[in-house]
């Protein structure tokens, strides 16, 4: 054999077998449209080689025209699958150029078929017969066709592709196939181009495009291959991952399955299998599938299962599966539609995990939630949980009540919202230290008219939240107020005790405890913080001449079960003595034992004493009474006497001197006349000795400082009693600034009682009674007292006689008073008078000397 | 003492008293007039010498104001006050006021006659002063301004020059000043016109 068949035959056969390996390597991976262009590209360069071979060896010219005539088709079919091998493998290169070369050859080829000859030859003429590696090989004569340069745009345009691809390529990072696919092509098209001008100048036999076919096919067969090695090993690390990853999905419990539509069949791994009580060699379809699902569920499978096929949704179903000891449990599953290339699913794959402690924790959290929920609007508390910055996060019904909201509504808005401005910053502040202390704080506000006490929970907050708080609100508004009754009542009871000086006792005679009030404590002067109440520390203070009759008085109460009420001393330790008035009241069981006593106890000290100086002021004004009308009776009698007894007196006198005078006037009468002195005389030392005894008896005048306005107030109180009886409206019109005068106390009280009491009796007959007493200054040196009564008046006649002694209009009257009050008035340097009646009524007016210190 | 008939007036509202009283005086030698209450005795003419015996309880007008209204109308008439009652602190008062004498009743004929006899020499004496005094102010009155000024430079004891010399004037003119003087008012020395001064009140010059 010669060596261009062998070289061209191993060149055609090499094309061949790379082409054929590729084409298995497209059967089995249909979308490997490189690997089918490799193998036709190959199987063109094959063809190249073959007609090269017989160009070669052409025995005409005719012949060598038709060869080269055919050879055409493959020589184009080799460009082009280059061109849309290096797009689909490098993925890059303009699709436009590429589809722009496709079309130049394609029109190459057609007029190629349309020219007499070829493209390449016009016609040609003869062959000539040359030496090529030792044999003769035929080289075409003729004349070249002017289309030719067709080809050779066609070339230009492949190079700019090739170029422009590989750049691609190399800057998108697939610098090694860039290079190899890239450089082998532009290589080829440069051996090309030389042969072709070796071959023109008669140098080479032909243009021996095979062997740059050649090249291109081994540089393409090289990465290709590279491939199929890379594509080895990924087969090796997917099998590897894929052991590793149902090695995961076993431990992580993850069912994993795919199902395939065309086929009906599930692929699912063991964890899968086991769950759906599958054995290992049984096939899957979806309806046996079902059979494994919980009755309930089983539709809603199905509608989730047709959304994620016609629609390509995503799969995502909880359901429950039934296994076979009957027990159920939930799984969840997700997974993805696979489609083809016409939007049709081929396969659905997904995932499923056991989700059944999930869900009964879920469940058990629901229940819990509800439960709590149940309890929290059970109650009346206004509870809720609030961020920090007081929006509510959730609420009892209470609370939406208490808001006038529903839960929806008020969840979200703001609890600070309701507190007033003042107060919203106190409240923040208390969160504030709730959540730092972390511990639950209590407070009491007010609001909308109500009180509350809160409690404020601090809610554990996770990384990056804000702190959380439960508030409890109880609404305390009744219970405030009850308890501030209560309060004052309790407040109000111990003002009363204070001020009544009335404290209370009890005493358990089973536990034979007593307390007593605060008051008790303070009547019986017992420092309550060193000694507490009992029945020692009573008898203690109790005067030692009263314990007999105070123990008898309690043990008689027991005896005979009725209260007692007794006024009894207390000794003071410093000898002051208190008067008391106890009551007590015992309580008897119903077999009639004794269990408590409770009693009270008043003090009457003041009572008592003003009672006794009352009572001494009254016997005293009642001696000095007596005393005075003894006294003005004396007087009045003495003048009534001494009057005529002067009168007698000076009659017997002028009666003697003219017995005297006349000579007759005999010893005898002038005798009569001196006995009838004489015993004048002794009358009237008589009158004036009575006089004197009287005037003995007379208490002392202590003159003091008064102030008048005083007096008239002692003298209403004396006789307020009688006021009261009789019904008299007392009126008293005072001057504020009253000057003092000097005068006996009790002496000039008398006066105003004795005018009082005879207003009084004045207004016997009147139906209203009006009494007023008017103090005035009657002049800088003199103060006036004016009593008026609303009495009927006084006629001409009684007015005259007024102030005589012994004249009264009272039928068991001795008609002193008012001579009496006319004595003390006038021994007061002072003046007593009736006015003139007025509508007013009767008035007597009195006069007194203002006190000067100077004149005292 | 009995040259003029002396009166005791007698004011007393009890009438038995009153005239048993006025029977007394006249058996004693007085005149007496009576009068029943305060007014009527006010209003009455008063004779000297004479006084009154005065009740201090009077029913018009108080016996001790009856006193002061005299002593304001510059009667002279001495008082001698009666009582009933014979207080001591109104007995007090009254002779502050000037009373002769307070008559407790009854009292005794020789008390009553020591009193009206202490009154009326009280009066006559009164009566008299007040009549020098009538002289001599009628005397002063005869001088001319300018001798009156004059007087009163004399009665200091100094001498005419150093008059003269104090008025502005000559110590002639103070001479013949001063001679009118002594005749006008009838004196013979410095001492009886400085006596006469007195009298009249009229105080040096200073």
């Amino acid at each position: 054999m010669s060596g261009i068949t062998l070289i061209w035959s191993i060149n055609a056969g090499i094309c061949l077998a790379l082409a054929g390996l590729q084409l298995l390597v497209w059967l089995r991976a249909r979308n490997a449209w490189a690997n089918l262009l490799f193998s036709i590209g190959a199987v063109a360069a094959a063809a190249c080689a073959v007609g090269e071979q017989a160009l070669m060896h052409a025995q005409s010219p005719a012949q060598y025209g038709k060869i080269l005539f055919w050879m055409h088709l493959p020589a184009g079919v080799m460009v082009v699958t280059v061109v849309w091998f290096i797009h689909f493998y490098l993925k890059t290169g303009r699709k436009w150029l590429a589809w722009l070369i496709t079309g130049i050859r394609a029109l190459v080829l057609m007029l190629n078929f349309l020219m007499p000859c070829n493209l390449t030859f016009q016609k040609i003429s003869n062959l000539r017969q040359m030496s090529f590696l030792n044999e003769t090989v035929s080289v075409p004569i003729g004349v070249m066709n002017p289309w030719r340069r067709l080809i050779l745009v066609g070339v230009v345009l492949f190079l700019v592709y090739v170029l422009d691809a590989t750049i691609a390529g190399w800057k998108q990072g697939n610098r090694r196939r860039s290079i190899v696919i890239g450089g082998a092509t532009l290589l080829a098209i440069f051996m090309a181009a030389v042969s072709s001008n070796l071959m023109v100048r008669g140098i080479l036999p032909g243009p021996l495009a095979s062997m740059s076919f050649l090249l291109l096919v081994f540089a393409m067969a090289f990465e290709l291959s590279l491939d199929l090695i890379q594509a080895g090993q990924m087969s090796q690390e997917l099998k590897k991952n894929q052991e590793r990853m149902s090695l995961v999905a076993r431990s992580a419990n993850l069912g994993l399955w795919e199902w395939d539509f065309d086929r009906d069949e599930i692929w699912a791994n063991e964890v899968s299998r086991a769950r759906f009580g599958v054995e290992a060699s049984e096939r899957i379809n979806f309806d046996r599938l079902l059979q494994s699902i919980h009755p309930d569920d089983r539709d809603a499978i199905r509608q989730a299962a047709r959304n994620t096929l016609e629609n390509g949704e995503e799969l995502q179903l909880e359901y429950r599966i039934v296994q076979q000891d009957g027990t159920e449990r939930w799984l969840a599953t997700t997974g993805q539609v696979e489609l083809d290339l016409h939007k049709k699913p081929l396969f659905l794959r997904g995932v499923t995990m056991d989700i059944t402690e999930r869900k009964l924790s879920e469940e058990a959290l629901r229940k819990s939630e509800q439960l709590a929920r149940i309890l929290l609007n059970a109650t009346s508390n206004l509870t809720h949980l609030i961020r920090a910055d007081g929006i509510i996060i959730d609420l009892n019904d209470a609370m939406a009540n208490a808001l006038g909201g529903s839960r929806e509504e008020l969840i979200g808005t703001n609890v600070f919202d309701l507190f007033p401005e003042e107060l919203r910053e106190r409240r923040k502040a208390l969160l504030r230290r709730v959540a730092a202390e972390e511990k639950m704080l209590r407070v009491e506000d007010a609001g909308r008219g109500r009180i509350y006490d809160s409690e404020i929970y601090p809610m554990k907050s996770t990384e990056g939240e804000q702190d959380q708080f439960v508030i409890f609100a109880y609404d305390i508004t009744e219970r405030k107020k009850i308890e501030t009754r209560l309060k004052e009542e309790e407040t109000r009871l111990k003002e009363a005790q204070r001020i009544a000086h009335i404290g209370n006792w009890e005493l358990d005679l089973q536990t034979n405890v007593l307390t007593w009030s605060d008051e008790i404590s303070r009547i019986f002067e017992i420092d309550k913080e060193h000694f507490g109440a009992s029945f020692e520390a009573f008898l203690a203070a109790v005067h030692p001449d009263d314990r007999d009759a105070v123990n008898k008085a309690y043990k008689r109460s027991l005896e005979i079960r009725k209260p007692y009420n007794i006024m009894h001393r207390l000794l003071m330790p410093d000898g002051r003595i208190k008067y008391v008035q106890e009551r007590c009241e015992t309580y008897f069981n119903p077999e009639g034992k004794p269990v408590r006593s409770v009693g009270t106890v008043q003090d009457i000290t003041e009572r008592v004493s003003v009672q006794n100086e009352r009572r001494e002021l009254r016997h005293e004004l009642a001696h000095l009474n007596r005393i005075m009308l003894m006294n003005e009776l004396a007087t009045s009698l003495a003048h009534e006497i001494n009057q005529p007894l002067g009168a007698i007196m000076n009659n017997v006198a002028a009666a003697k001197r003219i017995c005297s005078r006349s000579e007759k006037g005999t010893g005898e009468v002038v005798e009569i006349l001196e006995d009838v002195i004489r015993d004048a005389n002794r009358a009237g030392q008589i009158v004036l000795k009575i006089r004197g005894i009287v005037k003995k008896e007379d208490p002392r005048r202590e003159f003091e400082i008064l102030n008048m306005n005083v007096k008239v107030d002692d003298a209403i109180h004396l006789l307020q009693n009688t006021l009261k009886i009789n019904q008299v409206n007392v009126h008293l019109d005072k001057q504020q600034d009253l000057l003092p005068v000097r005068g006996d106390r009790v002496r000039l009280e008398q006066v105003i009682i004795n005018l009082v009491n005879n207003a009084i009796e004045a207004m016997n007959e009147n139906l209203e009674k009006y009494l007023t007493i008017h103090t005035a200054m009657h002049s800088s040196e003199m103060i006036i007292v004016s009593v008026t009564n609303s009495g009927p008046g006084i006629d001409a006649e009684t007015r005259r006689k007024l102030f005589e002694p012994f004249f009264s209009t009272k039928k068991s009257g001795l008609g002193m008073g008012l001579r009496i009050c006319q004595s003390i008035i006038e021994e007061h340097g002072g003046r007593i008078w009736l006015e003139d009646p007025t509508e007013d009524g009767t008035t007597f007016s009195f006069t007194l000397k203002v006190h000067q210190e100077d004149a005292a | 003492m009995s040259s003029q008939s002396e009166t005791v007036y007698i004011v007393e509202d009890d009438a038995s008293f009153r005239k048993s009283l006025q029977r007394l005086i006249r058996s004693l030698g007085f005149e007496s007039v009576a009068f029943e209450s305060a007014n009527s005795f006010l209003q009455a003419d008063i004779c000297y010498p004479g006084c009154v015996l005065l009740d201090v309880k009077l029913p018009d007008i108080d016996g001790l104001i009856v006193q002061k209204l005299l002593t304001e109308k510059g009667c002279l008439l001495p008082v001698i006050f009666m009582t009933g009652h014979g207080d001591i602190p109104m007995s007090v008062s009254a002779m502050k006021e000037g009373a002769v004498d307070f008559l407790p009743k009854p009292f005794g004929e020789e008390d009553l006659l020591c009193a009206i006899n202490t009154a009326i020499d009280r009066n006559i004496s009164d009566v008299q002063l007040q009549n020098e005094k009538k002289e001599s102010n009628a005397l002063i009155e005869t001088l001319t301004p300018r001798e009156k000024e004059v007087l009163t430079w004399i009665i200091t004891g100094k001498l005419n020059k150093q008059i003269a010399c104090e008025i502005g004037t000559t110590e002639k003119t103070i001479k013949v000043h001063r001679s009118r003087v002594f005749q006008k008012t009838r004196v013979s020395s410095v001492a009886e016109l400085v006596r006469l001064a007195e009298k009249v009140n009229i105080s040096p010059a200073s």
